[in-house]
């Protein structure tokens, strides 16, 4: 019964705490037993805030007794990525040097979880300051669908204690694919909304033009719910859009008879898995049965993103970590200090030539969104690889692993434009495999729409990793 | 495209910008670098055939009053 409390969608859980048939106590109990149980083999928490959770959440029901109900992320516990600052909470970065760190003060997506009741329930692992490798000192998160498999990165933590039932959300953050891909690997939903949409103060960079903060859940209403809550303007980080924050959740059951959706089948260079292609393909053929009509488009620039990604984070990554990496260097995980260190060395006429470069792939997305109501996408091309693989196999070739799995992500972090990743199918060993919705800037509606659209007719979102079921497995139609 | 020879990243070419930067490495952690190094920078280097003739840098500051 505590494991089926863990697993009910957010927004249910929040309407019973609304109407009072269950409490934030009972809740935030429930989600640290089982975070108890469950936690040390997963690895997927650095902090569980405990009995903090727990008087957060008494709080929360004496307000609520008094008739103050903050919203529906009231009472609700929510783990946030440990590169996200929070008052009196611990927040590491994943990283052996900040291992007791205690902010001062709360990012600013902290605090608008905390103003809208939700339940502070632990800080979640991940890759050293996000970028590249876990920390010894942490050690990898192992995926809740198969132990020995990876859960990708950097937010691992946080799509791990998502998918296993560990909390109702969680934030990440995405500089190329961070939320999406852990998120792709653990069989549930992660938005990179707009950039400019979600601010990032507080949150530790990485490249300051390419990161997200958004989102991770089991539903995509639970998504729009947590979204909505984090979203809007801020003046404490001057990238942030003025546009108002629209209500989510009032698109999510529209449809998607009569919109266009982008395709963009085979790019060059791309090379992905026969199954997940498959599964992929055949969701693309869901949404089209569903009324939407599939546009095929071409992205002659798309194979570029990648590139930039990986060089712009870790020249804007450099000139933070430029006095740690002369004073503490021997601290830093090889490889991420390697990420970092080869920043300082890429000349700065060529940072010049790869934002030009951006330019013409924002502009090619810019004539092709102008055209289609969002863009389909795989994820990943591949499902989750084991904990410690350098290189995947990929439509039969043996490829490094980073370079495989951002293949698709970037893109979305280059143009700054939304996108969500949810589960489309499992392959044959059960391991998760997802696609993309990408909108129009500030469209987030859109892609929640379209997202949700998908997931009504299938319903893989209510599965449950096996090693952790106590509830009958729900079964979906098989796209 | 641009006329330039493909440069080479060697250890001492890099040995010079970390002394530039002022940071000294070991012969180990030169070893450790190069082959990322070389490969960060052939990656980038394969953005030179992009034509940005008509391209703005995507960092651009939009002229947006000041918030009150």
């Amino acid at each position: 019964v505590i494991d089926d409390l863990c697993f009910e969608p957010l927004a249910s859980i929040a309407a019973r705490i609304g109407r009072r048939k269950l409490s934030s106590v009972e809740v935030t109990q429930a989600v640290l037993d089982r975070i108890g149980q469950l936690a040390g083999d997963l690895n997927c928490y650095i902090t569980v805030t405990g009995e903090a959770a727990l008087a957060q959440a008494e709080a929360l029901d004496r307000l609520q007794a008094v008739g103050t109900y903050l919203g529906p992320l009231h009472g609700v516990p929510i783990a946030l990525k440990d590169n996200i600052h929070t008052v009196g909470v611990r927040t590491t970065m994943g990283s052996a040097i900040f291992s007791d760190n205690v902010p001062a003060s709360d990012a600013t997506v902290a605090a608008r979880l905390r103003l809208a009741g939700a339940v502070l329930i632990g800080k979640t692992n991940l890759y050293e300051f996000a970028f590249g490798a876990p920390h010894p000192m942490y050690g990898p998160v192992r995926n809740p669908w198969d132990l020995d498999r990876s859960c990708a990165g950097s937010s691992n933590g946080s799509g791990c204690s998502v998918a296993a039932g560990l909390a109702y959300s969680a934030l990440g953050t995405d500089t190329g694919g961070s939320i999406r891909l852990p998120a792709a690997y653990c069989g549930v939903v992660g938005v990179k909304p707009t950039y400019g949409r979600v601010s990032r103060a507080g949150v530790v960079p990485v490249g300051y033009d390419l990161d997200h903060v958004g989102p991770l859940t089991r539903t995509i209403g639970d998504a729009a719910i947590v979204l909505a809550a984090v979203a809007g303007r801020d003046p404490a980080d001057p990238t942030t859009a003025s546009a108002p924050v629209p209500d989510y959740s009032a698109a999510l059951e529209k449809g998607v008879r009569g919109l266009r959706l982008a395709v963009a089948r085979s790019q060059a260079g791309e090379q992905i898995d026969a199954n997940v292609g498959a599964a992929v393909e055949k969701a693309y053929q869901a949404l089209q049965a569903a009324g939407a009509r599939l546009i095929e488009v071409d992205l002659p620039s798309y194979s570029h993103a990648r590139t930039i990604m990986w060089a712009v984070a870790s020249v804007e990554a450099a000139e933070w970590h430029r006095g740690l990496l002369r004073s503490r260097a021997s601290e830093y995980h090889p490889s991420v200090r390697t990420n970092f260190e080869v920043g300082e060395f890429v000349p700065a006429v060529e940072y010049v030539h790869m934002q030009r470069v951006r330019r013409v792939i924002i502009d090619e997305m810019t004539r092709v969104m102008r055209d289609v109501d969002a863009m389909l996408l795989p994820t990943t091309p591949c499902v989750a690889h084991p904990i410690g693989a350098q290189t995947v196999t990929v439509g039969g070739c043996e490829q490094d692993m980073w370079t495989a799995l951002t293949q698709y992500t970037p893109l979305a972090n280059l143009t700054g434009q939304p996108a969500l990743t949810l589960p489309c199918g499992f392959s044959e060993r059960g391991l998760p495999i997802s696609f993309q919705i990408l909108g129009r800037r500030l469209d987030e509606s859109m892609v929640f729409r379209v997202a949700r659209a998908y997931e009504r007719e299938f319903e893989w979102t209510l599965r449950r990793p096996p090693s952790h079921r106590t509830a009958p497995q729900t079964s979906g139609p098989v796209p | 495209v641009l006329g330039q020879p493909n440069p080479q990243i060697t250890r001492e070419t890099l040995q010079g910008f970390a002394a530039y930067a002022g940071i000294d490495y070991t012969e180990a952690r030169l070893d450790e670098l190069m082959p990322s190094l070389q490969s960060l920078m052939a990656d980038i280097r394969a953005l030179w055939d992009v034509d940005v003739s008509n391209a703005e840098i995507a960092l651009v500051f939009t002229a947006e009053e000041p918030e009150a």
